[in-house]
């Protein structure tokens, strides 16, 4: 009897540490975006079908959850791999593992020089971020049936004077109509504005303009030297266009998401400016919108500012990870796999970027995303005459190593929203405004 | 008719006319508020596609277009994938940049079935979104047995407190009045990180009893409400208890507690909507696994940010029970919001 | 032992074991509410930058006396504290106008008809903060706003109400607030309103007495409590408040939506984040100096309220 009680207890605890031992390790992994979780969950169930043993916990994070985590990262909870972490400046990159300390097979898959690009803005040596894509590129967005009912055709735009022919013949024509408000629709993100787009609108007024940005943001030149600002012509025309109403009125107080987005799916505007988000969330809620795109015009030397692969913000392991060695492991196993050419193909076509990464061991890139379609690949085939894409890195990322954590900077910070609206609503001039932007930048970098 | 009697009339008449102008200013503010509720839940069937038209009712089904890309989709309605691909007969990856069609030629489906299973998703993406998901039911009841966790206890606890400083030494009832009160003014931003490492300390993190300890904590209201309910109860009271040789406990539960119910009635209707509509102590403790209602609606929410649909039907979930409790236990609702906030 | 004795001895027994009954509440608040405030207090002594910062430095009064001086730090400050005190001045009209007038109205009707608008009247204090913000959204955003769409679309608006960027925001947000704690309010009111006895209404009504007789002599003296109660609540809460004037934008550059607990809460934040200014040891100086004194006028109210009472 008693023997039958010491069987049954043997078998249960066998089982319990079979199981035990069998029972897969939990990582953590933080989505990109919370927009993307449905398309990398699948991407991470194929990681969990070839590595049994570890089971993924995929979770996003939100603004309004933001606050709640980064009181979780600071305290040292972090989530074992991140594909959204971080390192915008030298102290956020302290945080982060160096990744050339790590086992990481695919360095050689790289376009671009990985190993020193975060060394380059930052003046520390070290890879905090493995950055597989190029930046979200910017365009002009509309749609199709629209502009075609509109008379218009955008893929003959050549230069900037085509550009503002056709926005006042479109301005025109939204005249005509009372169920559209805007010719371009937008509204304030503190990101989008004066970092994304205000870095793509520069280069097509001078090919230098980024370099020119640099020098601005290594302390080599003033900002309220307007001759050599190459700011200055973007931010005219975009008063410009502000002036003559293409804009919606104090656009700088529309909230992004609710009122902007919203009212482009909702078709108050034909036309808008955004990154690659927005086609996804315009067709996912109205699958029956065909969207277009088109570039910016080129400047003088031809050529269209695209955005190169961003390392201050993507992939990352936090160092806290390392305190639990098998967690560890398997973040460092999820990051090769992540990284693999199989994976980087497999995220580049759901997500709709295009990689800054070799895949021709995977039969290269099918790349079907409206935006890839219609703007990236025909500038890349001369289909907006002689244009192509400039790969040259922003501005202000020279300033990288000179930022005092913490200060509010010209590059993206909330207090640019009240400047560009007292410049574009005309209570400051191009010189208060470039003095507004000197003074940001003297109070947020320390040039040595 | 005397004098008095057609004073009296006036009277009477004046006071009826007095009587409709306020029942009329009344109900159009009670219309007026009712407003932004319906249009909550009208919103919560409008595609966000057609949300730049006024809808005063639910707008009508729009046939699903096949030509609709499926990660998109996905996306945008939330689809668990997992049981989508078994529902359909799928295994492996799929490329989300296929349409549904080409989904159904690539799989061989028929593209009815596929149909059929989008429809209902239009309008209906939000309630299916959380009608389906298990972790909505895990939320809500964790919600329901928080809050009423919250108000038994935070009861129990307030009360105690509130007895224990009516009956104490003038200044050291001072102190810990001024004590309580400062959880008037603290600012949550600065007190995130310190409080979180605390609960970490004390190997709370991710609990469900964190959230309640945090709930029954006191605070300025709480003390406010049971220590003038406690000193309200004349002193004779405890003195006769005192000749039978009963003690504080006895006091407390045989005759303190059954004569501050107006107390406990507005402090639980202070709670309730407290407790129940809590949001940082989820974000901040625990994960996704263990939010309360409203850091799950929030979550959700952020995730489909340009979908109103999902937005506002979580909003409406979290609405729903307590609008339910509220409507139909109106006696007791009334009762209690009348009843004690104010004694002095 | 003499009677006097004794008599000391009772108040040490009762203090200890009054002790036993505060002390399992006490213990939570201290854990969970006081010590992350006290162990914060401290870092208005230091240059912390975020609520994320580790490293910290000592500087003594430093920030006390640059949030008077420092012309970078004080623009965040006054004015939003400014604005909080005109957001505050509104607010406890809308205390009275919402409160007050409904509760007087509410006292006049029947019980049955009473608890049907009462309840409606105190439905948008359930909504919660977060959901108060989508409220704003859903009937106000400019372009899919529900009640925007229906104002134009009845052709009572030419243009879509922008509650975010119009001077005009800061009495919207004082409105919304206004109507959103309307049951709050009248509740409170109302329950002062009820423990008039019904005999010295009656016996008023008889001997002829006017309304607004009625309403100096004898309702007026009774509600004082709730207006205590009303004042101290509306004192210390517009300086909390902080879900709506979100709803309002003032996370996304409304500056007339940005009350002193947002300042608060963006000098918290690290400049990572889209809206953070990183002032985290000023913050918290700031809030010391500007609560400290509301701290001490709302518990001078309520020691006068109290004391009233015992005359």
């Amino acid at each position: 009897m008693r023997y039958k009680l010491y069987l049954f207890l043997t078998v249960v605890m066998l089982a319990g540490v079979t199981a035990a031992m069998g029972a897969p390790l939990v990582l953590e992994v933080r989505a990109s975006q919370p927009e993307y979780m449905a398309k990398e969950r699948q991407i991470w169930d194929v990681f969990e079908q070839q590595n049994s043993d570890i089971k993924i916990n995929l979770f996003s994070i939100n603004e309004s959850e933001d606050a709640a985590f980064q009181a979780r990262l600071a305290a040292g909870n972090p989530p074992g791999f991140s594909s959204m972490a971080y390192a915008q400046s030298v102290k956020q990159g302290e945080t982060m593992v160096d990744l050339k300390t790590v086992d990481f097979k695919w360095w050689d898959k790289f376009a671009y020089d990985i190993k020193n690009a975060w060394k380059k803005r930052y003046g520390v040596d070290k890879v905090p971020i493995m950055q597989w894509s190029s930046g979200p590129l910017a365009s002009f967005i509309y749609y199709k049936d629209e502009m075609a009912k509109a008379g218009l055709d955008p893929s003959t735009i050549r230069t900037m004077a085509d550009l503002d022919a056709f926005l006042a013949k479109l301005k025109q024509y939204v005249g005509t109509r009372s169920d559209l408000k805007y010719v371009i629709a937008t509204g304030w993100h503190v990101w989008c504005w004066p970092y994304q787009f205000l870095h793509h609108f520069i280069t097509a007024f001078d090919p230098a303009a980024q370099s020119k940005a640099a020098d601005l943001y290594t302390g080599k030149a003033k900002w309220t030297d307007l001759a050599k600002n190459p700011y200055v012509p973007a931010f005219r025309k975009l008063k410009e266009w502000y002036d003559k109403g293409y804009f919606p009125k104090e656009f700088w107080t529309l909230a992004w998401e609710d009122d902007f987005e919203a009212a482009f799916i909702g078709r108050k505007a034909i036309l808008t400016f955004h990154g690659p988000w927005l086609w996804d969330k315009v067709e996912a809620a109205d699958p029956s919108a065909q969207l277009a795109g088109f570039p910016l015009p080129p400047n003088s030397a031809g050529k269209i500012q695209a955005f190169p692969p961003d390392v201050s913000q993507g992939p990352g392991i936090y160092k806290d990870v390392q305190k639990n060695p098998a967690v560890f492991k398997a973040a460092v196993r999820a990051l090769n796999f992540m990284f693999s050419p199989q994976s980087v193909k497999m995220l580049a076509e759901s997500l709709g970027s295009v990689p800054a990464y070799d895949l021709s061991s995977v039969g290269g890139l099918n790349l079907r995303t409206p935006q890839y379609l219609t703007v990236i690949k025909p500038v890349m085939d001369g289909k907006f005459g002689k244009a192509s894409w400039d790969n040259t890195g922003f501005g202000p990322d020279a300033g990288g190593r000179f930022y005092i954590e913490g200060r509010p900077s010209p590059a993206f910070s909330d207090p640019l929203q009240p400047i560009w609206g007292d410049y574009f609503s005309g209570k400051i001039n191009m010189a208060g405004l470039m003095a507004a932007y000197q003074k940001m930048f003297d109070n947020a970098f320390k040039v040595q | 008719m005397s004098a008095v009697a057609v004073h009296r009339k006036q009277v009477a008449a004046r006071r009826a006319i007095a009587v409709v102008i306020l029942v009329v200013l009344l109900s159009l503010y009670a219309l007026l508020t009712l407003t932004p509720f319906y249009f909550l839940f009208i919103r919560s069937f409008v595609p966000t596609a057609e949300s730049a038209k006024f809808h005063a009712w639910v707008p009508p089904n729009r046939e699903f277009n096949l030509d609709a890309r499926f990660g998109n989709m996905a996306t945008f309605f939330n689809l668990d994938l997992p049981k989508f691909k078994k529902d359909m007969g799928i295994s492996g990856y799929i490329d989300t940049n296929l349409t549904i069609r080409e989904l159904a030629e690539t799989y061989t489906i028929p593209p009815e079935k596929l149909r059929a299973y989008f429809q209902p998703f239009y309008l209906f993406n939000g309630w299916l979104n959380i009608l389906r998901s298990a972790e909505a039911y895990r939320s809500f009841i964790a919600t329901v047995c928080v809050t009423a966790l919250a108000i038994v206890l935070g009861t129990l606890l307030g009360s105690a407190t509130g007895l224990g400083l009516s009956r104490f030494q003038r200044k050291w009832q001072s102190v810990l009045y001024t004590l309580y009160l400062l959880q008037m003014v603290i600012p949550g931003v600065i007190t995130m990180l310190p409080s979180y490492i605390i609960v970490r300390t004390l190997g709370l993190t991710n609990t469900y009893t964190v959230l309640v300890l945090g709930a029954i904590s006191g605070g300025a209201l709480s003390t406010m409400i049971f220590t003038s309910a406690a000193a309200g109860i004349p002193r004779e009271m405890q003195e006769s208890l005192k000749v039978d040789g009963g003690g504080m406990f006895t006091y407390y539960h045989s005759i303190m507690l059954p004569l501050i119910k107006p107390a406990i009635g507005a402090f639980s209707l202070i709670t309730l909507p407290q407790v129940w509509n809590s949001l940082l102590g989820s974000l901040l403790y625990n994960k996704s696994g263990k939010y309360l209602l409203m850091a799950f609606i929030s979550s959700f929410a952020g995730n489909y940010s340009t979908n109103y649909q999902a937005i506002y039907a979580g909003l409406a979930i979290a609405l729903l029970p307590l609008l339910a409790l509220y409507v139909g236990l109106q006696n007791l609702f009334v009762r209690a919001a009348l009843a004690g906030a104010v004694k002095g | 032992m003499g009677p006097r004795t004794s008599l000391s001895l009772t108040l040490r027994r009762e203090n200890r074991t009054s002790l036993f009954f505060v002390a399992p509440q006490f213990l939570l608040y201290l854990t969970f509410i006081l010590l992350p405030l006290l162990v914060s207090i401290p870092l208005a002594f230091t240059d912390l930058v975020g609520f994320t910062s580790t490293k910290a430095q000592f500087v003594g009064i430093r920030n006390f006396i640059s949030i008077f001086t420092d012309p970078g730090v004080m623009q965040y400050i006054w004015p939003t504290v400014l604005r909080t005190f005109i957001f505050m001045a509104c607010n406890y009209l809308t205390v009275f106008i919402f409160g007050l007038s409904f509760a007087l109205m509410m006292y006049e009707l029947s019980t049955r008809v009473q608890k049907s608008y009462f309840v409606i009247i105190y439905l948008p204090y359930i909504i919660s903060g977060l959901g108060a913000g989508m409220f704003i959204e859903l009937l106000f955003a400019r372009d899919t706003g529900s009640l925007n769409l229906l104002l134009e679309l009845l052709h009572i608006i030419p243009q879509p109400i922008n509650l975010k960027s119009s001077s005009a925001s800061l009495f919207a947000l004082v409105a919304f607030v206004g109507w959103r704690y309307a049951g709050y309010n009248m509740a409170i009111f109302l329950s002062g309103l009820l423990t008039i006895p019904v005999d010295t209404i009656d016996a008023a009504k008889m001997d002829g007495v006017s309304y607004l007789q009625r309403l100096r002599h004898i309702y007026f003296p009774q509600i004082i409590p709730s207006i205590a109660i009303a004042t101290i609540s509306c004192l210390v809460g517009s300086f909390g408040i902080f879900d709506e004037p979100v709803g309002f934008g003032a996370l996304y550059g409304n500056e007339q939506a940005r009350l002193f607990s947002i300042t608060l809460y963006r000098m918290g934040l690290g400049t990572g984040g889209t809206y953070g200014i990183g002032m985290l040891a000023e913050g918290v100086a700031s809030s010391i100096v500007v609560f400290t004194p509301l701290i001490i006028i709302a518990l001078l109210i309520f020691r006068w309220q109290k004391r009233r009472q015992v005359t």
